[in-house]
């Protein structure tokens, strides 16, 4: 791996990085400000008054009495996949399609750093934006919750939760990376690293909009990530997380794979 | 130092370069002469292990390209045809972005080259022109201090005076004894630095000498006005090989016949004579066969 490209990634990552996880931060503070244990029966009330179908949509479902399950309603059925997604596609996109695109990859394999080094750099890097995400939010919600609540976060469910939310991420990561190390040119690159996530959120909310279409839920990845598994410790949790880290795993190597055999017309 | 052998690298469209031979010795400045989409790119890709051939293989100080890319890296310095950078970067930051790429430390070359062409590197790249962007590429590809360099069309967007030092440059390195590669689809400028060189032509090589020895099959161009008809039909009957443009103006190529030219011309009434610009196509006419053709 080489650190001086990592360390460039950094540097033109940075902004997208830090302006997405304070967004995410800022949300999450407006979310725990509003739950109140005592009060979560005019919660309820409030909730009922929309429509099922949007709440069900959005995933709003299982708005259960403790805080990790709070939580889990909240954040972590639908908009946990908003915008750790934005980041996926944007440094995806950036770390390998945008330099082939652009003709600048040429710069970078005319030092003496191989392809797979260029392109398990940049796998890091995307791994590591991905996870320092996830740190940075686990980290602040916990102090957030626990300063607010104290006592009431059981914090073992909310990281495994986070774990589990992770490896999805890695799984919708990988799809980025994919798409960007066999691209030829950014259309294609962004045809795969927005169109398939963005497809799946889609379907996702489709598939929980009303109980005819509910079979859509096996067409999409984000199907694997069951929160309600977290909240009740079924296994499904273990089951879900090692198949997303399965097709993480196929998903970078076969874009490393072919990123290393294909012809650059840099 | 470099060898291509029996390489051909075919596109989906049926373009591409076809069974292409070459040998650029050691210290030796060798001219890839062509016109635009002859081929040029789509070999030197190669020797930079871009792509993967369709047939045959080349090899740089002994290593295969494709394979050995990265170790060839180390030796070598690469100027692609088509440049561009890390737009939010300087012209500093892309320098010293690229150095520690190559976990090269001094930076004596580097300046000097920079205070060398006068160019402006704090500027962002994305706000240079492109004669100015084409020097950052150049100074990439030679602070180094590499043993072969490959220049893909280096004078491109070069102004003259820029262009005659650059040119001083190429010749200093062949002092030091480097091996260049350098393509372009301009005669005098590989007349001016290389002691051989190859011409390609869709995709085939036509032609690979001594300059010197190309020299005696280039053909000049002059575009010559004459006072009236009489003087037309006059040059039209020399036997000089002539193109008619308008009414009172043709344009004459000459090889070796220059006695013949002037005393035709000695004749006519001769109003304006220019050397024409050429392509590479009218100078190599006996390479690539006559136009149209």
């Amino acid at each position: 791996m080489s650190w001086v490209l990592f360390k460039a990634n950094i540097k033109s990552n940075r902004f997208i990085w830090l302006l997405i996880t304070g967004i995410f931060c800022f949300y999450f503070m407006t979310i725990i400000g509003m739950y109140d244990p005592k009060s979560s029966e005019d919660m309820k009330q409030l909730i009922e008054m929309l429509p099922p179908e949007m709440l069900n949509a959005m995933g709003f479902t299982n708005i259960g009495s403790t805080l990790v399950s709070y939580l889990s309603g909240y954040i972590y059925g639908f908009l946990i996949f908003l915008f750790p997604m934005i980041i996926s596609i944007v440094v995806n996109h950036r770390l390998i399609a945008t330099h082939v695109d652009k003709g600048s990859m040429t710069y970078l394999l005319t030092t003496p750093n191989s392809r797979f080094k260029i392109s398990i750099t940049q796998m890091l890097f995307s791994l590591f934006s991905i996870t320092l995400m996830f740190v940075v939010i686990f980290l602040f919600s916990t102090i957030v919750t626990i300063s607010l609540f104290p006592g009431e976060l059981e914090i073992g469910k909310y990281l495994l939760l986070n774990l589990y939310a992770m490896s999805t991420f890695y799984a919708i990561s990988g799809i980025g990376f994919f798409g960007s190390a066999i691209a030829n040119e950014s259309k294609q690159s962004l045809g795969i690293g927005v169109g398939i996530p963005v497809g799946f959120m889609v379907i996702q909310m489709m598939s929980g909009s009303t109980p005819k279409v509910e079979w859509l839920k096996y067409l999409t990845l984000y199907s694997l990530f069951d929160p309600n598994a977290v909240v009740n410790s079924t296994s499904f949790v273990w089951i879900g997380m090692s198949i997303l880290l399965i097709i993480s795993g196929g998903l970078y190597s076969i874009g490393i794979y072919v990123f290393n055999k294909k012809d650059l017309y840099i | 130092m470099i060898q291509i052998q029996n390489m051909s690298k075919i596109y989906p469209n049926n373009k591409g370069v076809f069974n292409v031979n070459l040998e650029v010795k050691k210290g030796e400045v060798f001219g890839f002469l062509g016109p635009n989409g002859a081929g040029k790119t789509t070999t030197i890709r190669q020797l930079l292990g871009f792509t993967n051939a369709t047939k045959g293989t080349c090899f740089i100080n002994g290593l295969d390209t494709r394979q050995n890319a990265a170790e060839i890296q180390k030796t070598l310095g690469y100027l692609p045809g088509e440049i561009s950078f890390f737009d939010h970067m300087t012209g500093y930051d892309f320098l010293n972005f690229i150095a520690q790429m190559r976990g090269l430390s001094t930076t004596t070359k580097r300046d000097k080259l920079i205070e060398y062409f006068e160019l402006e590197c704090e500027r962002k790249i994305k706000k240079m022109s492109k004669g100015m962007k084409q020097k950052v590429g150049i100074v990439a590809a030679f602070m180094h201090n590499p043993e072969i360099i490959i220049l893909d069309e280096p004078t491109s967007g070069l102004d003259p005076l820029m262009q005659k030092r650059f040119i001083q440059l190429v010749n200093e390195e062949k002092k030091k004894g480097k091996t260049i590669l350098m393509s372009s689809h301009i005669f005098d400028e590989i007349d001016k630095t290389c002691s051989r060189a190859a011409i390609i032509k869709d995709g085939k090589i036509v032609a690979i000498d001594h300059i010197p020895t190309m020299k005696q099959n280039l053909r000049k161009c002059y575009r010559i006005t004459v006072k009236n008809e009489r003087d037309v039909k006059k040059i039209i009957s020399s036997g000089l090989e002539i193109e008619l443009i308008d009414d009172l103006k043709i344009q004459i190529y000459v090889k070796n016949q220059f006695d013949l030219l002037f005393s035709v011309l000695n004749d006519c009434q001769v109003t304006s004579l220019d050397a024409a610009e050429q392509t590479l196509e009218q100078i190599f006419i006996k390479y690539y066969g006559k136009e149209n053709n």
